[in-house]
């Protein structure tokens, strides 16, 4: 069980991620690597298209194909490769040691099927739990994500739930089997702000009770400060900046990174100064720019920015960048 | 906590809190028209059910002393050409008729529905073929198709059912494919494989139930179209053979004699269209019941 200090639970390298369009090939994510270790809250960030979702799919091979194919790198999770294994060992993986919560409650249950039938069926199928220490289990799950009344409410029907309801619920159907990692794809994105930060408290505290590492994927910079330990930035399918929460709000080094950070309000801010956009537009992933993708948009870029296309450097403190351009100072 | 309800949510609340089979039939019973078909039906199975109670006479038993005797008190609907009487060849008729389509728009059903969910959920070749397969099918004329089959397996109740089945399926596996291909992509399903849920359990027990609905109504209507056929197809001849009764058979009899005794092509008419309408207004009822679009419209008035 020990292992070394250095061994990620969760090992991504290279991961690349193609869709057929009907205008071409989109390589939605490209080269995409990082590792997540046992416990910890990695933010994944980026405006939409920008890959994260696509990243967060593949991770458990959930890519429709077609139009969408994981065409390269390696996924490793407890030293289990899991781009080449076979169907079943995914399945017993997916909600079993991975789970995954998505962005939209309202249509990510089966509208035929009680709360109850849903919430068990991971319980159901890895677990082989059924009758009463089935139900028990579920009412447990249930009360943990303080949903009242939990033995009524499993003989409830998804449309009698409420969007914040619904997402509990899809946090204890994430939790019922102890997952190692939880994967949130923008778990707040579509409930209301006032239930958004509930959500996350509740989300933090149930992967800490079960000692499940968190892989959040959101667009909120603030989510990140507040609850993420390490952040991953991307940008166009790649990883442009990767450091701990902390430092990339003190010293952001890319200049994406920066953009996004001065185009959201701070309370530290005085009110004087103005929120500037990052200008221009998210890139066409048909036709990304040549060099750095971001080179257009970017105040700082050089000659270089145009042609090559800079790797993630990590430096001596572990914060890693994408940029030829160093913008300290 | 204060929720607004959306109005069909509170039909839907309704019919998931009490029995949904129930639920729906009230649901379909507040059609007029289909209530009337349920009624209709209903009086057909328990005709169908308690033939040798409800009939007066013996179907086969022959009077030639008797035969195409006006409608009288002894004859209610008069004798056929053999001198038996109709009423009771009717009613032992409808046995025939209604098993006959009930029983081969079930089995269309079954195959066909099999066959386009696999289509729909395997998409690629699979989809590919299984769907010029069925566009071969459709190529045919229903009766043509029929005619043809019952050639090659030779007449008889059973041989018709089959050729029924063997027609119908494809209008299910259309109708199915069709469905899977909008609730594959729907979120839920991606959730249900996101924790684990092996391919063919989602095929049955996540997109099967969704897309039920459509199905249903289908079934209705295919019953109506299969009591037609088999008509038809008896009254060419190819059907239930003698003496055995069906609505069909009897029609075919009686248009020899339609100038001697009307009735006796306008009685079984009547049974057939009747029945045939009953299963068409259950059917518009059902979906009208099932249909959240249709029914949002019928209740509130925007």
């Amino acid at each position: 069980m020990a292992k070394g200090a250095g061994e990620a639970l969760l090992c991504v390298r290279n991961l690349t991620v193609e869709f057929a369009t009907e205008a071409g090939i989109v390589t939605a994510v490209d080269g995409v690597s990082f590792d997540l270790h046992a416990g910890e809250i990695l933010a994944l960030v980026g405006e939409s298209g920008c890959g994260k979702s696509a990243t967060a799919l593949a991770l458990l091979r959930l890519i429709a194909d077609p139009p969408g194919r994981i065409t390269g790198g390696e996924i490793r999770f407890r030293n289990q490769e899991l781009l080449s294994a076979d169907d079943a060992t995914v399945r017993d993986i997916r909600g079993n040691r991975i789970a995954m919560i998505f962005q939209e409650p309202m249509t990510s249950l089966n509208p035929v099927y009680t709360i109850g039938r849903q919430l068990g069926e991971p319980l159901e199928l890895h677990k082989n739990l059924d009758g009463d220490t089935l139900l028990a289990k579920c009412v447990a799950l249930l009360e943990s994500v303080n949903i009242p009344e939990p033995s009524r409410r499993l003989q409830s029907y998804p449309h009698q739930f409420s969007g914040g309801m619904r997402q509990r619920m899809m946090i204890a159907m994430g939790m019922s089997c102890d997952p190692d990692i939880v994967i949130a794809d923008e778990p707040t994105t579509a409930l209301d702000v006032t239930i958004q930060a509930q959500l996350l408290e509740l989300l933090q505290a149930q992967v800490a009770n079960h000692h499940a590492a968190l892989l959040l994927i959101t667009h909120n910079l603030g989510v990140v400060a507040r609850y993420a330990d390490r952040v991953n930035v991307m940008y166009a399918g790649r990883i442009v900046e990767s450091t701990t929460a902390d430092e990339i709000y003190r010293a952001p080094r890319h200049p994406y990174t920066i953009g996004l950070l001065r185009s959201v309000p701070r309370l530290d801010q005085p009110i004087s100064e103005k929120l500037l956009p990052i200008e221009g537009q998210p890139p066409n992933p048909l036709e990304l720019p040549s060099g750095c993708a971001f080179h257009p948009r970017c105040p700082f870029a050089i000659d270089k920015c145009r042609t090559t296309t800079p790797v993630l450097t990590r430096d001596a403190g572990g914060h890693a960048v994408a940029c030829w351009v160093d913008v300290r100072g | 906590m204060t929720e607004v309800v959306h109005p069909t949510a509170v039909v839907a609340v309704s019919v998931a809190s009490r029995n949904p089979a129930l639920a729906l039939l009230r649901a379909v019973a507040r059609h007029r028209l289909a209530a009337f078909g349920l009624v209709i039906i209903a009086a057909l199975i328990i005709i169908a059910i308690f033939a040798p109670v409800l009939a007066p006479y013996n179907p086969f038993q022959q009077d030639l002393y008797r035969v195409l005797a006006p409608p009288s008190r002894i004859h209610l609907l008069g004798t056929d050409n053999l001198g038996r009487d109709l009423l009771s060849r009717l009613i032992y008729g409808t046995r025939v008729s209604l098993f006959v389509g009930i029983v081969s728009s079930l089995v269309s059903a079954v195959i066909g529905v099999f066959v386009g969910l696999v289509a729909g959920f395997r998409g690629g070749m699979v989809d590919a073929i299984i769907m010029r397969i069925t566009d071969a099918f459709l190529c045919f004329p229903p009766l043509i198709f029929i005619l043809a089959m019952s050639a090659v397996l030779g007449p008889g109740l059973q041989n018709v059912m089959l050729s029924f089945a063997l027609f119908g399926w494809t209008i299910f596996a259309r109708l199915a494919r069709g469905q899977v291909l909008q609730v594959r992509e729907l979120p839920f399903i991606e959730a249900a494989r996101s924790v684990g849920v092996p391919a063919t359990r989602i095929m049955f027990r996540h997109i099967l139930p969704n897309i039920m609905a459509p199905l249903l109504v289908a079934i209705t209507i295919t019953v109506g179209f299969a009591i037609l056929l088999e008509s038809g197809v008896s009254f060419l001849g190819l059907g239930v053979q003698p003496p055995t009764a069906s609505w069909g058979k009897e029609l075919r009899i009686g248009f020899t004699y339609l100038e001697a005794a009307p009735l006796f092509s306008i009685a079984p008419g009547v049974m057939i269209s009747l029945a045939v309408i009953s299963f068409n207004f259950v059917g518009d009822g059902l979906r009208d019941a099932l249909d959240p679009r249709l029914r949002g419209a019928n209740r509130v008035p925007r």
